[in-house]
């Protein structure tokens, strides 16, 4: 879990052009939105995206996308529970 | 001194005609399509019939409308005193398709309409994302004031594309059905091609029917985001302020407004909050989207000519897809068409970037 | 007509970024990596600058320039009017957008740079500018409409002070040429501003 939570670190700020920004300087529970990483509604969307082509899951509603990626460990979470073994 | 619009022309989902499409209007519901296999999905759009596809059809498009304008005026304007003005976001955006993006460049808009009319100085275009069409005719309208021109010829163009459809589908922007406008439930727009044009002049000899006095304009930014509007409607609310600041008339005289209202749920609160703040609240209020769909850069050009001359006729004409009214929008929006006198027009656009544009025009013979 | 005046110019040429003549930084030849190095230049601290498209950066890049050092308050928000001219437009991320769409990967983030105007929109939101602004595409940079427009923002809309910037990218091509107009500089000359847009 923690192997996924890294990982979606180093995709987030790959896939999001963070520079300047590392994954050591993401907590797990860190918001993505408003205060803490500052990202905005077009991030939803790109991480909307990520989610499905990498990790195969998909999100049909922004607004639920709010939720999903409220920080690292939700995301995890709900790849977790969304991705069958 | 007097600036006047007039000799409009249109071709959009409602068909060829400014007031071909305003009778349509009346007589009947939305001109938006549902295409099952639209580029290889489903959408709900305004598309122009008639007109077939073909490479060249943006060129058609604006040589058939412009034709039908300037075939309306009571006589030709002197070349050394009219200006040409463009509006488009993607112009012929299909010659990416062809492998030519040099020629998707929208100054080949204006090249072509330089050589076809032979313009005395070179068409201008402007691209302020949806706002495009409004922001043309406050360019038309400063190049008459400054004297630079005594007739501005203005036409919108924008049509359907891969590039656009599936760009807006990337943002959750189009609706599930024909977008409803201010409606409770809207969520999302619905993508539409139009061609639009129109003359500003300050020669009233020249129109046969004028549609109206341009009596103010203006543009203010949001400064927010790229792609959100303000929640405050900062940049509308100077827009507003600014046309009607130099329109000499006061904001209660406002008779109607046509907004942008494009159906989804942050432009049209924005809008709404920014008609509050002006006052505007009790104003009879509608959009045209839900007929014809969101038309990007021909919209401005395309909703004011139709709304000054349903004005004209002394119509507000109705919100069409407005089923169950916002609450959170304390607005007043037309479910039905509505007889409106005094005249007095507020139209208003709003675009990606930030930019808003708004335009006071008092009816003709109002 | 006398608020028409120059106070500042910014200018990049494929690398190379001038403010009021003097060299800033030269290019490598890497677009990405000159614009970041320019920007660098002027100290400042706006982490949004390097998650825009490559126009918004180029327009971004100027505007901090031309607005460095003067105060942050309601004169600037208010005051200050845009006009932003090009040829090519937002091709660049057009491009991107198109390739990205041929290959069934849409990006929205690389979608809403598909309009001209929103590189003037980004410039906006970086210095809190509610004033009027305008998106115009040309062959050419046009001296006469160029003093108009700005003229225009002056006088007609009451603005204190216009930015007037010409940026273009396509083929290699990275240029951008901004003035800053306003009271106090030096009077508008059109062979220096034809010059400057060389």
């Amino acid at each position: 879990m923690n192997e996924l939570r890294q990982e979606l670190k180093k995709e987030i700020i790959q896939h999001l052009n963070l520079q300047g920004t590392t994954p050591e300087s993401i907590a797990d529970d860190m918001p993505l939105f408003g205060e803490g990483l500052g990202l905005d509604s077009i991030d939803v969307l790109e991480l909307i995206v990520l989610l499905d082509r990498k990790y195969g899951v998909r999100i049909s509603d922004p607004q639920q996308g709010r939720e999903v990626f409220r920080n690292v460990t939700t995301m995890a979470d709900f790849i977790t529970a969304n991705t069958s073994k | 001194m007097d600036i006047l619009l007039g000799a409009a022309h249109s071709l959009s989902a409602l068909g060829e005609g400014v007031d071909a499409s305003f009778q349509r209007m009346r007589t009947g519901g939305t001109a938006i399509t549902r295409e099952e296999d639209l580029y290889g999905s489903v959408a709900h759009v305004g598309l122009i019939s008639g007109v077939p596809h073909s490479e060249d059809r943006v060129y058609r498009l604006l040589d058939q409308c412009i034709d039908a304008s300037l075939a309306q005026l009571a006589g030709t304007p002197d070349p050394r005193r009219t200006q040409w003005i463009i509006s488009s976001t993607k112009g012929d955006i299909g010659a990416l398709d062809r492998d030519r993006p040099a020629e998707a460049a929208l100054p080949m808009l204006a090249a072509h309409l330089r050589r076809r009319w032979n313009t005395a100085a070179e068409p201008w275009v402007v691209s302020n994302a949806c706002a495009s069409g409004a922001s043309a005719i406050v360019l038309g309208a400063q190049l008459i004031r400054s004297g630079q021109a005594d007739h501005v010829v203005i036409a919108g163009i924008d049509v359907l594309s891969r590039f656009v459809l599936d760009g807006f589908r990337a943002l959750y922007a189009l609706s599930a059905g024909p977008c409803r406008p201010f409606d409770t439930g809207r969520d999302g727009t619905s993508l539409g091609e139009a061609c639009a044009t129109v003359v500003l002049t300050n020669d009233v000899t020249l129109l046969r029917a004028p549609l109206g006095h341009l009596l103010g304009a203006g543009i203010a930014h949001d400064a927010n985001h790229i792609s959100g509007p303000s929640r405050t409607g900062e940049g509308l609310l100077r827009a507003i302020q600014q046309a009607v600041r130099n329109s000499g008339t006061a904001i209660t005289e406002i008779g109607a407004i046509n907004a942008h209202a494009t159906g989804t749920a942050y432009n049209d609160a924005m809008e709404a909050i920014a008609f509050e703040r002006c006052g505007l609240d009790h104003v009879p209020l509608s959009g045209y989207k839900g007929w014809f769909g969101h038309t990007l850069g021909a919209a401005g050009v395309l909703e004011t000519a139709i709304a000054a001359h349903a004005l004209q006729q002394g119509w507000a004409l109705r919100n069409e897809g407005h089923r169950a009214a916002d609450p959170a929008l304390q607005v007043r929006v037309l479910e039905r068409d509505t007889p409106v006198a005094g005249g007095l027009l507020l139209k208003t656009s709003s675009g990606f970037g930030g930019c808003n544009a708004a335009l006071l025009i008092r009816a003709w013979n109002a | 007509m006398e608020r028409l005046s120059i106070l500042r110019t910014a200018r990049y040429r494929n690398g190379r970024f001038e403010v009021d003549g003097a060299v800033r930084a030269t290019g490598t030849g890497d677009v990405d990596t000159d614009l970041t190095a320019a920007w660098a230049t002027l100290g400042t601290n706006y982490d949004r600058f390097h998650r825009t498209d490559r126009l918004a950066r180029l327009v971004l890049l100027c505007a901090e320039a031309l607005l460095a050092g003067l105060p942050d308050d309601d004169d600037l928000h208010e005051r200050t009017g845009t006009v932003l001219t090009g040829r090519h437009g937002s091709m660049d991320s057009d491009l991107r957008h198109y390739e990205a769409l041929r290959q069934g990967q849409v990006s929205p983030a690389v979608f809403v740079y598909t309009l001209p105007n929103i590189a003037l929109g980004e410039l906006t939101i970086r210095h809190r500018l509610f004033g009027p602004g305008l998106c115009l595409l040309d062959e050419g940079p046009d001296t006469g409409r160029l003093r108009d427009l700005c003229a225009w923002m002056l006088d007609g809309e009451g603005m204190h002070r216009a930015i007037c910037g010409r940026a273009d990218i396509f083929a290699g091509e990275v240029s951008a040429t901004f003035m800053l107009t306003g009271d106090g500089g030096r009077p508008w000359n059109n062979d220096e501003v034809d010059t400057l847009h060389r």
